[in-house]
């Protein structure tokens, strides 16, 4: 580029640029020379292969992510149906759409997705417009679900069925729950449900009952107190005899502890057999009652069904179980439920004496649940 | 690859002014971006030379480096000296210059005179040295000796320099920084008006205005050794 010279052109001088040109010696040495051009002639000897590969690299990059790609998604996805073609593989899709036909419909949640308990209590009074009695029957007597086989063949920690809401943990709670099943002291028999181990003396409500519930066909017919003699030595008869109608609760099979008899009732949970479950868990608190359930059990006190005489009438722990797992629930901080529990009891046994050492008093009993 | 038609092609191609970071620019590593010049070039021969010695060197010729370090380093070397007053620094920024040209040739691109880029990294390595030495960076050009800003440190060729070259050395270095750096790229680098502003990141006209205050300045000194 040059500049025309002009009228305004006195920023340049060539008065004083001749002079400077005469000025125009001074040279970088010699040994200056010598280290920039060993340098330029070292960074053009090692610079192909470098830059080679960098080019390369970044030619190939696009293709070679995509064919990662290609390698690693269609395995995964060929797997992926293979798995749901494969006998007794069910995905966890289908899982859950089996089990929101099953046989025991989840009463509409009132508020965030909990069941009203107390609207629970009386099984024989389903809560209005729940569909309770359009419920289809049970899956194991149709035999339509692969899912529920599968999953009562495999501990799995499988989604929780859709629509229960009492879930806590989901998954986790499943899984805590099965590895539990295995590390558990007494083994429980995988198709036996926990009615199987304890069993109702039928009565008239309870054998309608379990001629349209889950009663296998060829269940054992439950002891009756004459029976028991003939019964094998493992066999333990508990009698609550609390109520007129009632008779008896007959322990079948070698006595299992309370923490494998309630991974029982969460694996007919995570079946999808809701109502089973709570049943279950109602006998389980009548046995033991107060007893703190787990937290990543599926259920709460609240949600068991307790199970009932001829009359209809609730069936209670004894009175001194009952006033000790009271006790024990205050122990552990439950106040409000203790104070629940003590109405209760004292509805059931109004002239019951408290013992001295009762954490709590008459008064302290709150009616509201 | 770039053919000489390709490369006379972008010799015509109007640079844009703003710095540009990108990967195809010729990137100083450490003094930032390189400005292209916002100049129409023409398509002369010789800076054609320059931007064919560079990509040929950028294609692993280094006798191509040879050449074009023959060409530029008097000029660039005596712009750093009086810029710097010092030769031990001046050498320090020259090569430092000098291995940036060599470390990023691999992106120059042919949009802009070499000699452009060459000026705008030793500017750009000079003010990193200002940043860390100080203003004194810049005073050492006033305070050095007149003969070694002339003839570096060769004392014979200092011997045989007259009292006009005396003169105007030390009017050189008394100037103020902007002026003399004005100065120094239009004598030692070559460069028009609107080269020097790009490269300074001025106005053309500001250009103007310190070419024309040096050169009073340097007139005066000139004058006053004839009257002397």
């Amino acid at each position: 580029m040059t500049d025309k010279p002009g009228n305004n052109d006195d920023w340049r001088d060539d008065t004083v640029s001749r002079a400077y040109g005469e000025l125009k010696k001074a040279e970088p040495s010699a040994d200056l020379d010598r280290k920039i051009l060993a340098e330029a002639h070292r960074a053009v000897a090692t610079e192909d292969k470098t830059v080679v590969r960098v080019h390369r690299w970044r030619k190939w990059s696009v293709p070679a992510a995509l064919a990662a790609t290609v390698v690693f998604a269609v395995p995964l996805v060929v797997r992926v149906f293979d798995n749901v073609d494969a006998p007794g593989q069910v995905p966890a899709i289908a899982t859950t759409q089996t089990a929101e036909t099953r046989d025991e419909p989840v009463p509409a949640a009132p508020a965030a997705g909990r069941i009203d308990a107390n609207a629970l209590m009386d099984p024989d009074t389903p809560p209005a417009g729940n569909g309770f009695a359009a419920s289809p029957p049970p899956a194991e007597k149709t035999g339509e679900s692969e899912a529920l086989r599968y999953l009562a063949s495999v501990p799995v920690a499988a989604a929780p069925v859709a629509g229960e809401g009492e879930d806590r943990d989901g998954i986790a709670t499943y899984s805590r729950l099965n590895r539990l099943a295995d590390e558990g002291p007494a083994p429980v028999e995988e198709t036996m449900g926990i009615s199987e181990l304890r069993r109702f003396k039928p009565t008239a409500a309870s054998r309608e009952e379990t001629a349209t519930t889950e009663a296998p066909a060829d269940a054992p017919v439950p002891a009756t107190a004459a029976q028991l003699p003939e019964a094998p030595d493992s066999l333990k008869r508990e009698s609550l005899a609390m109520e007129p109608g009632f008779e008896e609760i007959v322990v079948t099979g070698s006595r299992v502890s309370p923490e494998a008899e309630l991974i029982e009732i969460a694996r007919l949970h995570q079946r999808g057999r809701v109502r089973q479950a709570r049943r279950q868990l109602g006998e389980f608190l009548v046995l033991h009652p107060g007893y703190e359930l787990p937290d990543y059990f599926p259920l709460d006190a609240g949600d068991a069904i307790y199970p009932t005489d001829a009359s209809g009438q609730r069936i209670v722990p004894e009175a001194d179980d009952w006033l000790r797992g009271i006790a024990a629930m205050v122990e552990r901080g439950d106040s409000d439920g203790a104070r629940m529990q003590l109405a209760e009891f004292l509805e059931r046994y109004p002239d019951h004496p408290l013992p001295d050492d009762f954490p709590l008093r008459r008064q302290d009993a709150s009616i509201e649940r | 690859m770039h053919t000489p038609a390709s490369m006379t092609m972008a010799t015509f191609i109007t640079l844009p002014i703003e710095r540009m970071g990108s990967n195809n620019t010729f990137q100083n590593e450490n003094c930032g971006s390189t400005p292209y010049p916002s100049a129409i070039l023409p398509p002369m021969a010789a800076e054609q030379s320059d931007q064919d010695l560079m990509l040929r060197y950028r294609d692993g010729d280094a006798a191509a480096f040879e050449e074009l370090y023959a060409r530029h380093k008097g000029p660039l070397y005596r712009y750093l000296m009086r810029q710097c007053g010092h030769p031990a620094n001046a050498e320090e920024i020259f090569q430092e210059v000098w291995i940036r040209v060599i470390r990023s040739r691999e992106r120059y691109k042919p949009l802009a005179k070499f000699s452009t880029l060459l000026y705008q990294i030793a500017r750009n390595c000079f003010i990193d040295q200002v940043r860390r030495q100080g203003r004194s960076a810049i005073d050492a050009a006033a305070a050095v000796e007149p003969d070694t800003l002339l003839a570096g440190d060769d004392p014979e060729r200092a011997a045989s320099l007259g009292e006009s070259g005396r003169r105007l050395t030390a009017a050189i270095a008394a100037l103020p920084h902007d002026q003399r750096e004005a100065f120094l790229l239009k004598e030692e680098g070559g460069f028009a008006l609107a080269e020097i502003a790009d490269i300074t990141g001025t106005g053309r006209e500001t250009v103007k205005s310190r070419l024309r205050y040096a050169m009073r300045k340097l007139r005066e000194a000139l004058e006053e050794e004839n009257h002397d």
